[in-house]
């Protein structure tokens, strides 16, 4: 190869090898995984029964926090896929919990309705709290946030789950 | 010079072109990747005539509003209610849970009819919510918004 062949190749390289590093980076600042990682912060629910609940009483199984609320429609077709996987996966060790940016009345409707087989809360100052300790600071919906066995966040998912999604992600960390 | 120079700019161009383009490739939103609430669903300042008032939304592309969650309060004068507005026909959409539901995208405009007596200013709160096409919804809103008082003719 000639010399200008050899600098055209090897400009070639460097330029897809600084294309791959911004890819990258980028991911890194705009992904939803920024806190992968990082243990996850004290957060307190009530659940509909009015029972205080917190994150740390079911360290040891795998988390999957689902944000949602009953005026969001993604949120709503996403649950019965939640209800699937908690049904598939409790006695393996997943945990859902859903707090819910809504008022206990319409949660509670739709809780029976979907029949929803794990707790849920319905308080919106608490679950803006939540929300933002875990990285969506907006209020985005449907905000899902799986936390490992030993409290450390693995994922934050803005957006809904595919069934396939909740099966890859929840059987990775099993 | 000039050649290190040009080369040093392309793989800085490189870089930012794979920056930018990540998110296209991105199997999920991000928040960064979505408008804020006030850019997505933009409400323009009110259009007040004699006995008219007019309220509008601009709404950004790939975005849409529920007809079901427009709502409008008087906060002043106290006492004053609005008739139900005029609103536009908007596009439905079938949802597996809810199904049909109307939402609106683009320009959406309500459309009030005041009393010959309503002349002076108002004080609106305003209730409105929606969504992005990428499955994200944003929460409900609430704006209050200063009408003028009817200018004489």
């Amino acid at each position: 190869m000639t010399r200008r062949g050899w600098l055209t190749a090897g400009f070639v390289v460097a330029g897809v090898a600084a294309m791959s590093a911004g890819f990258l980076a980028s991911s890194w600042w705009l992904g939803g995984s920024r806190m992968q990682g990082e243990p996850a912060p004290a957060i307190t629910l009530t659940d509909l029964n009015g029972q205080t609940r917190t994150l740390a009483e079911w360290q040891g199984k795998l988390l999957l926090v689902n944000f949602w609320a009953t005026w969001c429609a993604p949120c709503v077709d996403e649950i019965p896929l939640l209800v699937e996987a908690q049904a598939r996966y409790g006695a393996k060790g997943l945990q859902v919990v859903g707090p819910a940016f809504d008022e206990p009345e319409p949660a509670k409707a739709m809780a029976q309705r979907l029949r929803i087989n794990y707790p849920i809360s319905a308080d919106l100052a608490q679950a803006d709290a939540a929300a933002r300790a875990l990285g969506n600071h907006n209020g985005m919906l449907p905000y899902t946030v799986l936390i490992s066995r030993d409290g450390r966040i693995l994922k934050t998912v803005l957006g809904s789950l595919t069934r396939e999604q909740i099966d890859t992600l929840v059987q990775e960390h099993l | 010079m000039p050649l290190i120079r040009t080369l040093l700019l392309a793989l800085a161009c490189s870089l930012a072109t794979g920056a930018i383009a990540r998110p296209l490739f991105s199997p999920q939103p991000t928040e960064e990747g979505l408008l804020p609430v006030e850019e997505a669903f933009q409400l323009l300042p009110a259009r007040r005539q004699a006995q008219a008032l007019k309220l509008e939304w601009n709404i950004a592309p790939g975005y849409y509003l529920y007809r079901g969650q427009l709502a409008f309060e008087v906060l002043t004068p106290q006492g004053f209610r609005l008739a139900p507005p005029r609103l536009p026909k908007g596009e439905t959409i079938q949802d597996p849970e809810f199904g049909k539901v109307e939402v609106y995208r683009g320009i959406v405009a309500a459309e009030f009819d005041l009393p010959p007596g309503m002349k002076g200013p108002l004080k609106l709160r305003v209730h409105y919510q929606g969504c992005a096409d990428l499955g994200i919804c944003y929460p409900p809103q609430q704006q209050q918004l200063a009408v003028p008082a009817a200018v004489r003719s």
